[in-house]
């Protein structure tokens, strides 16, 4: 259960954001869809804990992230949210196996090589678990990108703008990945993007 | 996966900068560790071979000549002096005890030294085997020159006039038996071989070929090393034979002091060369932390959104420096211990003398609590810009 109220948000004084009220049930999928430049990223980051809201509160199962203490909040978001960039970010010197361990051991969740296994294999890339981040293609970066963001099993999985540099083909895969992803773990799945392909595949959405 | 591993293949991929920067470190850690080692060793090493004598009495000439030849061996001694004079130094009432020495002759290199039991004594030896000298031609040899020339009670060689090596004037005729070896002392007395004076004496008189009989009154020594009863000996006994006598006084304390303020100055410059190659990689520490912290910027902004605390951001960068430090300094002791091998090789072959580190575990540890503060220090700048840090302007920022 997710829930959002009266979010605002400022960089500077001149340029602030004001952010639709939205609720979720357990497993139910969101897509927020906007133009650039009107504050997505910053939405995103916002309903992630990566940034503090200036006024209005998010809700997560009861619990209101928008008060936790820093710490807290680095363990919360750690085990429950799941973050996936446009552009795949992954820590260059380790492989991709690696990168998935290293994940779940910052994120403080127990690593298991079956479930890094498994999930490479879902994702099509045990072939290359050993390589290195800058040696894969743009399809595989795309794909360890999902695997980075729910290895952990989450309870939200928020995407940034998944499949706006993609074709249409690869664009219905990564969606079809992600829906897989979120019901395996149980997730909410939230995609901000201004990709208007994908707004057939949700029935929830949101216009910013 | 842990911090650890991951600071290890953090630091392998950008290898060649670790590999400078490690190179550097390790250079001054070493260079820092040598030169400290050198100058205690050494000065101990001299000091120790004073062996509490006050005083070295002998042909006149330069005072630092005497002290070198008479106390620690490693130089030509002035001359000669006379032994019946010198007999009346050791007479007077400020010396507490005078030990003749006759230096000049060599086995293979090894000084032999004529003397009196009591020299022994004075060099703190032990007998580790056999008996002191009781009469001519018997000898008594230390520890190295047992070892090296493979000498053993019973065993008997000629020596040869001069003090470097050479078979060309051999005093065949007397040849000289092992009687005893000394225990190691770690001191000059190692690579001496001690006998009576009348030995020598008999060997120069048969190599110059004069009288059967023989006469005390003319024979020579060339030092009597004197300590004194106390210390009005030192106010008044140098500057009285200094004036009043054909004979030099010279204080190896002194003469030594003088030496290693020569000395000083060049360690002290070397020193001061490492310290500022020291300072110089304590940068290159720096530099290459703090570019991790801005080139990975995206990289520690995503370990942020995985649920990593500042603190482990922190660490992460520490650990890096850590693992530089613990690998310069390893290498550095490595380099350190193979100049010093090479340094006392070389010394060993030159003087006969063998020498052994001192107190290297303390110069360990305080050179690496050195490096340890010099990492802290590097890390603590570097880590500023994760305080900075804004991870969703980071992460939106594409590039």
């Amino acid at each position: 259960m997710i829930s959002t109220s009266n979010l605002t948000f400022s960089y500077d004084k001149g340029n602030s954001f004001e952010f639709p009220n939205f609720q979720l049930k357990n497993e139910e999928h969101l897509l927020i869809l906007g133009a650039s430049g009107i504050g997505k990223t910053t939405f995103l980051h916002l309903l992630a804990g990566v940034l503090s809201p200036k006024n209005g509160e998010i809700s997560i199962n009861g619990e209101l992230i928008s008060k936790l203490n820093p710490k807290k909040l680095d363990n919360y978001r750690g085990k429950n949210i799941g973050l996936i960039f446009q552009k795949t970010i992954a820590i260059a010197s380790l492989s991709v196996a690696e990168n998935l361990a290293a994940r779940l051991y910052f994120s403080k969740v127990a690593s298991r090589q079956t479930e890094i296994t498994q999930l490479l294999a879902q994702l099509d890339l045990l072939a290359v678990k050993n390589k290195k981040p800058s040696q894969l293609s743009e399809g595989q970066l795309q794909r360890l990108g999902i695997a980075l963001g729910v290895i952990h099993q989450p309870k939200i999985i928020l995407a940034d703008e998944p499949t706006s540099s993609l074709d249409d083909t690869n664009c219905a895969l990564v969606i079809n990945l992600l829906k897989t992803q979120a019901e395996k773990s149980k997730a909410n799945l939230i995609i901000i993007t201004h990709d208007q392909r994908i707004k057939k595949e949700f029935s929830n959405t949101l216009e910013l | 996966m842990n911090l650890f591993k991951l600071s290890i293949l953090n630091l392998k991929t950008k290898v060649l900068q670790t590999f400078l920067t490690v190179l550097i470190l390790s250079l001054s850690i070493g260079l820092l560790l040598g030169v400290k080692q050198l100058n205690k060793v050494f000065e101990n090493q001299l000091q120790q071979s004073l062996n509490g004598i006050d005083m070295v009495v002998g042909a006149k000439g330069s005072p630092l000549q005497l002290v070198l030849s008479a106390v620690l061996h490693i130089d030509n001694p002035t001359g000669n002096i006379s032994y019946k004079e010198a007999k009346k130094i050791a007479e007077n009432r400020f010396v507490g005890s005078a030990i003749p020495i006759s230096i000049g002759d060599n086995y293979k290199g090894y000084k032999l030294v004529g003397t009196v039991p009591e020299y022994i004594e004075l060099q703190k030896a032990t007998l580790a085997q056999g008996r002191l000298f009781s009469k001519s031609f018997e000898v008594v040899i230390g520890s190295a020159v047992a070892k090296s020339l493979n000498l053993t009670i019973g065993d008997t060689f000629s020596s040869a006039h001069g003090l470097i090596e050479n078979a060309i004037e051999e005093h065949s005729e007397n040849p000289l038996k092992v009687v005893g070896i000394l225990a190691p002392t770690q001191n000059v007395i190692d690579r001496l071989i001690v006998l009576d004076l009348e030995s020598i004496w008999h060997m120069h008189e048969h190599h110059e070929g004069s009288a059967e009989i023989h006469e005390h009154e003319n024979d020579e020594v060339t030092a009597l090393l004197v300590k004194f009863k106390n210390k009005m000996g030192l106010l008044q006994l140098p500057r009285v034979i200094n004036e009043n006598t054909n004979f030099q006084a010279a204080l190896p304390k002194y003469e030594l002091d003088k030496l290693f303020q020569f000395t000083a100055i060049a360690t002290q410059a070397i020193s001061w060369i490492a310290l500022a190659i020291l300072l110089v990689s304590g940068i290159s520490i720096f530099i290459s932390l703090y570019r991790m912290v801005l080139e990975r910027s995206k990289e520690l902004a995503l370990i942020r959104t995985y649920g990593g605390s500042r603190t482990m951001l922190i660490l992460l960068v520490f650990t890096e420096g850590l693992l530089i430090g613990i690998l310069s300094f390893g290498v550095g002791i490595l380099i350190a211990s193979i100049g010093l091998q090479a340094v006392f090789t070389a010394v060993e072959e030159t003087y006969k003398q063998q020498i052994y580190l001192l107190n290297y575990a303390q110069d360990l540890l305080e050179l690496g609590l050195f490096t340890f503060a010099l990492i802290v220090f590097a890390t603590a700048i570097a880590i500023i810009p994760i305080f900075k840090m804004d991870i969703s302007k980071i992460l939106s920022n594409e590039k």
